[in-house]
């Protein structure tokens, strides 16, 4: 186990440096510059100045080199729009509240989504199942900028039940968690139900009645943690990505999160902040990727790791 | 001979979409204290389903129709009680305390993800009041008696660490946790290997001597109940056609299906003897024939046979069957109408 994990961060800081180098040129092959927002206010003269000051005037090879090794330090520069701040603070003032948005995301998609699908599968009703497939289906085909946009209109101008801007409380949090939530809640409600149909059916199911289980027992001793297996599956990817950073949520609801910041400065040419947020998030996704993997074998008994 | 259960003209029927399947036909049978009685018959002949009834688990498209089921004399078809909650309720107390059930497959019917600690150990917490680590050291007495080695430390471990012959004895385990009246074996032997098939026989016959349950024993091979039973009913499309003790049927048979599966079993005592299939297939129980179910497969078929079911020819206080051969007007020598 230790063994394996140790490969994968290795294999993980292998990815990184790929990826980091990747970027690096990219980046670079964008046409414009960091400072193309400040030439009407700056001379010729002081944009050399920056230049030279950001290293930007030696060659690419150069530039490269000397970036790898600071980063390899933990010095990843300074922000080129914001000047004189470092990348690593915008980073970590940014990264909570994505984090804090994106689990409770992530709870809601997991605790709604289980939830639904359960109820679809189990329910003797048959109209319990098809509105959870109407809710799941709505959720897979609207794009989450128009679920937002509608939510905002509706429910925060509209009927002004909850505020629109920001994060301060926890009313805040509601309408852009459902909506980073929405599509998870539909994938994972339809698994859930797909496989708990296709667990109730299975040999051990008959055994466990047949011991004198209740069908509460059976359902949640027996039978969810196996229908849980796909959905742990899709669910570890899927929580990287939410801990990421929407672009979109966090512009329509003025979220300060590392999602807007990541994208406003591939807009602006802040190369320093480019390359920081894309191995930071990178680093994240291989960390958690790994942590799913490990929480997967600890579900499943047949799963071993390191095959 | 006390009946500790009985089952009376037990009707099962499934829904599908091509029609209701009538998989059960009317079965009647009784079953006495510390009896072992084999129930044989061929795929489809409704020998396990009539077995799910009894322990109420049919599928959800099963339903049983008409009939009574009584354990120590209490009716517990569904059809007793005034709900399915009812049911429901009273079944939760009797399955794995009273009635428990061997399952076919040891490959599928234990759950992949518990410890077999747990999946062991819950028939006794469902129905003692023993503490868990009372009930651990039952389950870990349990293992021993069914001749898991070591069972301690395998009691920590998954269903996959197990070999299909050990997960069966675990099986078996679960149904003997809690000293159940009735032991019903669904197969036990059909999906192993046939050494492994001889040690669980072995097993569940020295067990037999053991334990006080009366145990029915499915199967569609004649070999393992001949070496275990004492009373044997042959079921053929949804019908019991014949019962009696093992002496009975294998020295005076007198269905010609109990005749032709005779037949098709390799008798060492007779060497040169071909075995002799069976032609044909079974009925179709969407459309059940209205008279014998065997009529299509049957050498000596009488026009009687395939228009009214044959009632039941007693030849002694144990050995019964229903074919028109014995109706008093065949046996008189004249063609019965």
């Amino acid at each position: 186990m230790v063994k394996y994990i140790g490969k994968r961060l290795l294999l993980g800081i292998f990815t990184l440096f790929i990826l980091a180098t990747i970027t690096f040129f990219m980046s670079k092959a964008m046409p414009g510059s960091p400072f193309a927002g400040d030439t009407q206010r700056m001379s010729q003269d002081q944009l050399d100045a920056l230049n030279e000051k950001y290293g930007l005037d030696r060659p690419i090879g150069e530039q490269y080199v000397t970036y790898m090794s600071n980063a390899i330090h933990g010095d990843f520069g300074e922000s080129l729009t914001r000047r004189g701040t470092p990348v690593n603070e915008i980073i970590a003032t940014s990264m909570p509240v994505t984090v804090k948005l994106g689990l409770t995301a992530v709870v809601i998609a997991l605790v709604v989504g289980i939830g639904l699908g359960t109820a679809a599968a189990l329910s003797k009703h048959k109209w319990v199942n098809n509105v959870v497939m109407f809710i799941s289906t709505i959720g897979v085909s609207l794009p989450s900028f128009l679920f937002a946009l509608l939510l905002l209109l509706f429910v925060g101008v509209y009927l002004r039940l909850l505020p629109t801007v920001g994060l301060d409380t926890p009313l805040h949090y509601i309408m852009p968690a459902f909506s980073l939530a929405l599509y998870p809640i539909s994938m994972i409600s339809r698994l859930t139900r797909s496989s708990l149909i296709e667990v109730m059916k299975q040999d051990y199911m008959v055994l466990a009645k047949s011991k004198g289980s209740s069908s509460k027992t059976i359902i949640f001793k027996h039978a969810l943690k196996n229908a849980m297996l796909p959905v742990i599956t899709y669910a570890g990817p899927m929580i990287a990505f939410m801990m990421t950073g929407s672009f979109i949520v966090e512009s329509l609801f003025s979220i300060p999160g590392i999602g807007r910041e990541f994208v406003s400065s591939i807009s602006t040419r802040d190369y320093s902040m480019i390359m920081a947020v894309t191995i930071f998030l990178g680093a994240l996704m291989i960390v958690l990727n790994i942590l799913s993997d490990i929480v997967n074998a600890f579900i499943d008994p047949r799963i071993k790791l390191g095959d | 001979m006390k009946n500790i259960l009985e089952i009376r003209n037990l009707q099962t029927e499934f829904s599908t979409e091509q029609g209701a399947v009538q998989a059960v036909r009317g079965v009647s049978i009784t079953l006495g204290e510390k009896e072992v009685l084999g129930i044989v018959g061929e795929s489809g002949s409704g020998k396990s389903q009539t077995m799910f009834s009894v322990m109420g688990l049919l599928s959800a498209n099963g339903k049983i129709t008409s009939g009574e089921i009584l354990l120590n004399g209490e009716d517990i078809s569904p059809l007793a009680f005034t709900s399915e909650k009812e049911y429901e309720k009273r079944m939760e107390k009797l399955r794995g305390n009273d009635m428990a059930m061997i399952f076919q497959d040891p490959m599928t019917f234990l759950n992949p993800v518990l410890r077999i600690d747990t999946q062991l150990m819950e028939p006794i917490l469902n129905h003692t009041n023993l503490s868990k680590e009372e009930a651990r050291k039952q389950a870990i007495e349990l293992m021993r008696k069914v001749g898991i080695p070591s069972p301690e430390s395998r009691m920590k471990q998954y269903p996959h660490q197990f070999s299909g012959g050990m997960r069966q004895r675990i099986i078996i385990a679960m149904a003997l946790a809690c000293n159940p009246q009735v032991i019903i074996a669904d197969e036990p032997t059909t999906a192993l290997d046939v050494t492994i098939q001889a040690q669980v026989l072995d097993l569940i016959s020295n067990l037999k001597h053991e334990i006080n349950s009366s145990i029915i024993m499915i199967t569609h091979d004649l070999g393992v109940v001949a070496s275990i039973c004492d009373r044997i009913a042959i079921m053929y499309g949804g019908k019991i056609v014949e019962v009696g003790t093992d002496e009975d049927i294998f020295y005076d048979p007198k269905h010609p299906y109990t005749i032709g599966l005779l037949s098709c079993v390799h008798n060492p005592e007779e060497e040169s003897k071909e075995l002799k299939p069976i032609p044909g297939s079974p009925p179709d129980l969407l459309d059940p024939p209205k008279g014998c179910p065997f009529v299509d497969r049957c050498e000596k078929a009488m026009k009687i046979c395939k228009e009214q079911m044959p009632s039941v020819s007693v030849f002694s206080n144990t050995h019964e069957c229903s074919c028109w051969l014995h109706h008093e007007m065949a046996l008189k020598g004249g063609d019965v109408k």
